[in-house]
């Protein structure tokens, strides 16, 4: 592989301190490297043009069964948008549910190099997997679920922590999991006798615990673990109007909680935007946001990410499925849920965000009111939850909005008046500079999700560079529209250290590397657990336990991330 | 009476699972997709003998195939278990679903002097023979 | 001699996992756990098998087949890659790379199996749990137009009706059981109730449930042939239920109205879903018709009957379905892998099928490769290769390698990646 040297840009690379410096980056052996010589290296020039790091995105749905049955469900979305093979290219389908290969060469056409699946259910793990390794160039890793499974929920009513940190980290590696992600904690096992819980301190059903001991201890464990992502949670009551005050409910239910070291958060809360709903009913509903930013700006130990709504016809899929069949019943619309023994569940249900609608125009002024009120773009994440607000193909268009008061102003005049009288975005005259936005779509994420390589362009970086076709030094915030089309097809996207997109075609098709959690556990203690695992599972599961953890041959290219580990009573 | 209307429907059997693990050369499985299952007044209707065949006939084709006695059918269903055989009387049609009928179509039974074929004559009959 | 324990079944769609597999000297001597039919997949699987590869019937080397493979393939205008079931994922994935490389369609078996019950499922959805779900909780079983007594044999004791599972500890008697058929069979014998409904009247049947469900006087004195009493008696009881769900099979998606049947059954379930909680699962028979649908979704975006020709793929069934598509007579070649359609399409077809050449990969002789042109013995995945398949709910499990292949036998998937390679993909 020839070095290469991204010339001239101006580089965006908070991490590292550098805001829109004109400088070279040079890449060698996979890696951002001091400098290389140039008469060997493949010089790219990227003159007038902006630099980042390569994307990483914290939260999406592209590989599973949800993703999978959302693919199957929907036909009609896949006739809008199909792709055609080409010399270096798969064909597919794209739109809200790509196809695996569509949805790598999009990711990176976009110069995201990095996508983090939102929600694993350990028995699925293979599925994930299999279909992570036919999503080319990107890197990526799986959450596991955890909030709903029998084993938490049985160890968080014994109060055994050290138990649970040990099922953890056994799950973590018998997942080849990154992260503990939790839907709707206790409402899913409710939703096993077609049941929920109301909110943090409802009654999870046969264990009973509360939702918020749920939260509590898994946020504890996770920073005592030393995991490098904190707990990633998809709060109780979500799409309830009114649900503002469960999601702070829950952000202060882990206020006291330690954070492992280096760092002072330990939640990430999910598509902020279905969370943060105020007023009472859908008639009366107005924005939330405001609430959930007083909270997040005083409360450091906090982050999260957007869930930007986009005007568009898509598909919800999430774990929660009590709210994806409450969505069924509000819409009409066809439904697929499908429950997961002993540990989780899912739902889909298309769904169309019309601009006249005035529910669905306020909820497009939440998302980009958090995004705005958040004051520290290190703790606020730009995401549409895809394909839940929107395909991804729609983050250009975020970007310009979060960008430019005139492209927000433009949509608005266009959208329901609602948005206007119920939420502060009208007033609202900030605009995210390059710098932020490079915090908020790779610097932040990778560094929340510690990823120590990813995110930035020191020496030791992984070489994901972009490279956008729009001058930072000449642009202004009215020219929106260069904005959504420099960051829909990057001039250039290197992926480990190699060109896999030009012009904004992808020109190279390398498999990325699926990154996965290891934490150590004290012997005696997993043995412990290992025996009470499989007693469970002789009795309640229908496969057999052995042949539950994921093999390493759906792994061909994988990286370990250790957790740093703790103090175990 | 000779003819008999009837319902037909075609399935799984264990015998037939068994026999196709086997090969579908094999005897167990030829044995267990050459023949209708009928019940025993209908079979005594058309004067039926163990080891006898019957004709069956649908508006897409007849087939001639040993018969069964099955307690669990009543009078005017036949059983037919899903294979080369049964397929000899299923049509095409699929109505846009891509799915043909395999089950409650109308046939009719009757006892005849026809030979069952073997499934090598029966593979040559559909224009295949490859080996 | 070795012991293999927690060996997944490769037969049907139930995917036990809980098999013990004894082998010696490369050959598979016993085995434990099993259900008649994978007793005798394993103990049979050296029986029968294709001996050599073949053209037109004369045995030739490995790689004179995969030539004529592949040169029927590149110049054929209208391929079908047919099959794909009974094989494990990466086969599968190859199936798709190949037929997008000839520019023709690739189809699985369900096209004639549950094929309508995925049409349902694009028009109105599907409610559907895994069978540990039902194991752990269902104290309402149905069974319609399903017979697990002759096709998936251990699914009565491991997941439905005889399991034990955390709210059913006594298993049987924790749990009633409906089956409803056209005939009596041995569900039906076990069943609490059978409830006989007229041949191509289950549609009518399931309608009036949902009515009766949400609180309809039936003004009809039967429906499909059961008493009006017993629909409102039915549908008392589901909505009674703490957790109920419906098997159903091909008793509703091969017989009239095939894929609107399976919508009238989501929508029945979707309505109790107001009452109580209610799932319906399809049962899915061959091993991996589950993975053949799963691994053409993710890849392709469509489940079955995708169309290449355009470059990018195209979804129509009816269109792009094999049956239709042979009956046609549009099908100029054909590459069949993992079935059998010589002995599961309506003869009119086949005779189509005969007309063209056909390659086809089986470990055995079947009807299909006394009829084809090209015929390339391949290794039995689940037992002399290993890979994925995907339970009837969609489960994923890894399939064992217990013994080697015989001499000069490749696996499916090593055998699609040679022709493709001949094809220059």
């Amino acid at each position: 592989m020839k070095d290469i040297i991204v010339k001239g840009g101006f580089v965006y690379d908070p991490l590292s301190g550098v805001d829109g410096e004109r400088m070279d980056i040079h890449l060698s052996g996979g890696k951002v490297v001091e400098e290389v010589p140039e008469r060997d290296a493949k010089v790219i020039d990227a003159k007038g043009k902006t630099v980042m790091p390569g994307g990483v995105d914290i939260h999406s749905h592209i590989a599973g069964s949800k993703i999978n049955i959302g693919r199957l469900l929907r036909p009609e979305d896949h006739r809008k948008d199909p792709v055609p093979r080409s010399k270096h290219t798969r064909g597919g389908v794209g739109y809200s549910c790509p196809s695996t290969f569509v949805t790598g060469y999009r990711y990176a056409q976009m110069g995201y190099t990095s996508v983090m699946e939102a929600a694993m259910p350990p028995i699925g793990a293979r599925h994930v997997h299999e279909e992570l390794n036919d999503t080319p160039i990107i890197d990526k890793a799986a959450f596991t679920l955890f909030g709903n499974n029998y084993f938490t929920l049985k160890y968080v009513k014994e109060g055994d922590k050290e138990k649970l940190k040990a099922f953890i980290a056994w799950l973590l590696k018998a997942t080849k999991g990154y992260a503990v992600k939790i839907v709707n904690p206790g409402g899913v096992e409710n939703w096993k006798w077609g049941r929920n819980v109301d909110g943090l301190d409802g009654n999870v059903e046969g264990f009973d615990v509360t939702p918020r001991q749920v939260v509590t201890m898994l946020a504890e464990a996770n920073e005592e673990l030393g995991l490098p992502h904190t707990i990633h949670l998809h709060c109780n009551n979500l799409g309830i109007p009114g649900n503002w005050e469960t999601t702070v409910e829950t952000m202060d239910a882990v206020a006291g909680v330690k954070p492992a070291r280096g760092r002072e958060n330990t939640i990430h809360v999910v598509h902020c935007q279905f969370n943060a709903l105020d007023g009472d009913s859908w008639m009366t509903l107005k924005s939330g946001a405001g609430k959930i930013a007083k909270y997040v700006n005083g409360h450091p130990h906090v982050t999260l990410d957007m869930g930007q709504v986009i005007f568009t016809d898509t598909t919800t899929m999430t774990g929660d499925g009590p709210w994806q069949f409450r969505l069924h019943g509000l819409t009409g619309n066809k439904w697929v849920n499908s429950d997961v023994e002993m540990e989780a569940g899912a739902g889909v249900v298309p769904y169309t965000y019309k601009q006249n609608n005035p529910a669905n125009s306020i909820q497009w002024g939440i998302g980009l009111e958090l995004a705005l009120l958040v004051k520290d773009p290190w703790r606020v994440y730009m995401t549409t939850d895809h394909p839940n607000g929107g395909p991804f193909i729609y983050y250009p268009k975020v970007l310009a909005w979060l960008m430019s008061r005139k492209a927000r102003t433009d949509t608005m005049l266009e959208s329901n008046k609602a948005v206007m009288k119920k939420t502060t975005l009208a007033g609202n005259y900030r605009e995210y500079t390059f710098n932020e936005v490079a915090i908020v779509t790779r610097a932040a994420t990778a560094k929340v999700l510690g990823l120590k390589h990813k995110g930035h362009l020191g020496v030791g970086a992984d070489a994901d560079v972009s490279v956008y076709d729009v001058d930072p030094s000449k642009w202004r915030p009215s020219q929106y529209a260069e904005i959504e089309r420099a960051f829909r097809l990057a001039s250039y996207t290197i992926k480990g250290g190699e060109v896999v997109v030009k012009d904004g075609e992808v020109v190279s098709t390398p498999l990325g590397s699926t990154y996965w959690v290891k934490a150590e556990t004290p012997p005696e203690l997993e043995q412990e657990l290992v025996k009470e695992l499989e007693a469970d599972f002789k009795d309640y599961y229908t496969v057999s336990f052995r042949n539950y953890p994921v093999e390493d041959a759906y792994l061909p290219t994988q990286r370990v991330v250790k957790a740093q580990g703790g103090a175990w009573k | 009476m000779d003819k008999l209307k009837v319902t037909l429907v075609s399935g799984r059997t264990v015998q037939q699972g068994i026999g196709l693990e086997e090969g579908k050369t094999s005897e167990n499985y030829v044995k267990s997709v050459s023949h209708v299952q009928l019940c025993p007044e209908d079979a005594a209707k058309m004067k039926l003998k163990e080891g006898d065949a019957v004709s069956v006939e649908t508006r897409h084709g007849s087939v001639v195939v040993y018969w069964r006695p099955s307690k669990e059918l009543e009078g005017g269903m036949v059983f037919f278990p899903y294979g080369p055989w049964a397929n000899q009387v299923y049509g095409y049609e699929t109505e846009g679903t891509g799915m043909p009928i395999f089950k409650g179509i109308e046939a009719t039974v009757a006892p005849t002097r026809g030979k069952v074929k073997s499934i090598e004559e029966l593979v040559k009959s559909l224009g295949g023979d490859r080996k | 001699m070795t012991v293999f324990t927690d060996v997944v079944c490769p037969f049907c769609g139930c995917l036990c996992d809980d098999l013990e597999v004894t082998v010696e000297d490369g050959h598979v001597k016993g085995v434990k756990n099993a259900c008649g039919i994978s007793r005798s997949k394993f103990l049979n699987h050296e029986k029968n098998r294709l001996e050599a590869p073949t053209v037109d019937g004369v045995e030739v080397p490995l790689e004179k087949a995969v030539d004529a493979a592949a040169d029927i393939l590149s110049t054929s205008r209208r391929p079908l890659v047919y099959g794909l079931s009974s094989t494990e994922c990466v086969a599968i994935a190859k199936a798709v790379e190949l037929a997008e490389l000839a520019g023709g369609v690739i189809d699985n078996t369900s096209s004639v199996c549950h094929g309508p019950t995925i049409l349902a499922l694009q028009q109105v959805g599907e409610s559907k749990s895994t069978l540990g779900e039902i194991k752990n909780r269902a104290d309402l079983v149905i069974f319609w137009g399903s017979n697990p007594s002759q096709a998936h044999l251990r699914h009565l004791i491991r997941y439905s009706a005889m399991a034990k599972g955390r709210f059913v500890p006594n298993g049987r008697k924790d749990r009633y059981i409906v089956a409803v058929d056209i005939r009596e069979t041995g569900t039906t014998r076990l069943a609490d109730e059978y409830v006989k409904v007229k041949p191509n009247r289950d549609f009518e049947l399931l309608q009036a449930l949902r009515a009766a469900v949400r609180g309809h006087e039936l003004s009809a004195e039967s429906v499909a042939g059961v008493p009006r009493e017993k629909v409102a008696e039915l549908a008392e009881r589901m909505k009674a239920a703490r957790f109920g769900v419906v098997f159903f099979g091909l008793g509703l998606t091969q017989s009239e109205g095939r894929h609107m049947n399976i919508d009238a059954a989501v929508g029945l379930v979707a309505e109790l879903n107001n009452h109580t909680k209610f799932l319906l699962t399809p049962m899915r028979g061959h091993y991996n018709v589950g993975g053949a649908n799963t691994v053409t979704t993710w890849q392709t975006g469509y489940p079955y009957a995708v169309d290449f020709s355009r470059g990018y793929p195209r979804y129509n069934p009816g269109e792009y379905t094999s049956v239709d598509m042979l009956a046609r007579g549009e099908v100029d070649s054909a590459l069949v892998m993992a079935s059998d359609p010589v002995s599961t399409f309506p003869a009119g077809v086949v005779r189509n099928l005969a007309k063209i050449p056909v390659i086809t990969l089986d470990p055995k002789v079947t009807p299909t490769t006394m009829l084809s042109k090209v015929v390339i013995p391949v290794a039995t995945a689940g037992v002399e290769a290993e890979g994925t398949a995907y339970r009837m709910d969609g489960v994923p499990l890894r399939l064992s390698k217990l013994v080697e292949p015989r001499e000069g036998v490749h696996s499916d998937a090593e055998v699609l990646e040679m022709i493709i390679k001949r094809m220059g993909g």
